[in-house]
């Protein structure tokens, strides 16, 4: 053994007779008041987290639900500018025996 | 309750305690703490011997559990000390030098001891401090012999640079 090791033996051993005389009794720890169980201040936090971030996932689904539903109703902003005069002619097929005054009428 | 475990702690309380102390940074109230709940969790058989070990090691791995345990619990409750304010220090009888110069080896050592990591402060308690072997300081740390021995090592070797380093 080291003279390092010896040292730290000695030290230690010096440490052990300093704690030896303050010891609690055992029937002081034993019966010491029970913990009451209170929630630690992280376990509330987390739950607080997890409360909040399952209400801003409903919440998201929600709104993704509405989406999908008023894709199909969607126009364009410019659709508008898309209808010009006498567009309508190309929409439909005109007939041979209608007279131009019909035509014109309609 | 079962009263031969009740009286086996009772005999090895002293140790227990200390090593209570040296699992919690020497702050009395946590090490008292801890070892009400290890002794409660070992007389109400939540916790259950297996005679695969000593009882001591044994015990002595419950407390090493049940401190990290209390350790996690009160990390943010702000209730964890620093160690040597904790410590109660009435005066020592006899010289008055001699009281004084065993108090400084003890806080040097306890500061240098501090800086280990956690690891290695157990191993070096556990073999200087409670004289296990190293193969039972293994079992109470839950590891292998060969991790607990270079834990050990370097641990003693650190030790020893942080006591020349400090005065």
């Amino acid at each position: 053994m080291s003279e390092m090791d010896r040292d730290l033996e000695e030290r230690f051993s010096q440490l052990k007779h300093y704690d030896r005389g303050r010891v609690p009794a055992y029937e002081h720890i034993v019966g010491l008041p029970r913990p009451r169980w209170r929630p630690a201040p992280l376990l509330v936090a987390a739950l607080l987290v997890v409360a909040l971030g399952g209400g801003l996932i409903v919440k998201s689904r929600g709104s993704r639900a509405d989406a999908v539903h008023s894709i199909a109703d969607w126009t364009s902003p410019t659709a508008g500018l898309l209808r010009t005069p006498g567009s309508e002619l190309m929409s439909t097929v005109p007939s041979v025996t209608e007279s131009v005054i019909t035509l014109e009428a309609q | 309750m079962n009263t031969e475990l009740a009286h086996q702690l009772a005999l090895s309380h002293q140790e227990n305690y200390a090593w209570a102390l040296g699992c919690c940074g020497r702050d009395a109230r946590e090490a008292e703490e801890v070892l009400q709940a290890v002794y409660l969790k070992v007389l109400e058989g939540r916790a259950r011997f297996d005679g695969r070990s000593s009882l001591k090691t044994w015990v002595f791995a419950v407390i090493r559990r049940t401190a990290a345990q209390h350790r996690r619990l009160h990390m943010f409750a702000g209730l964890r000390m620093r160690a040597l304010a904790e410590v109660p220090e009435p005066p020592d009888p006899g010289d008055v030098e001699e009281a004084l110069e065993h108090r400084q080896r003890r806080d040097q050592l306890w500061r240098a001891l501090d800086r280990l990591s956690r690891r290695q402060r157990e191993v070096v308690l556990l073999v200087f401090y409670h004289e296990h072997t190293i193969e039972e300081a293994a079992t109470v740390m839950g590891i292998g012999v060969g991790s607990a021995r270079t834990h050990y090592e370097r641990g003693k070797a650190r030790l020893r640079e942080l006591l020349k380093e400090t005065p």
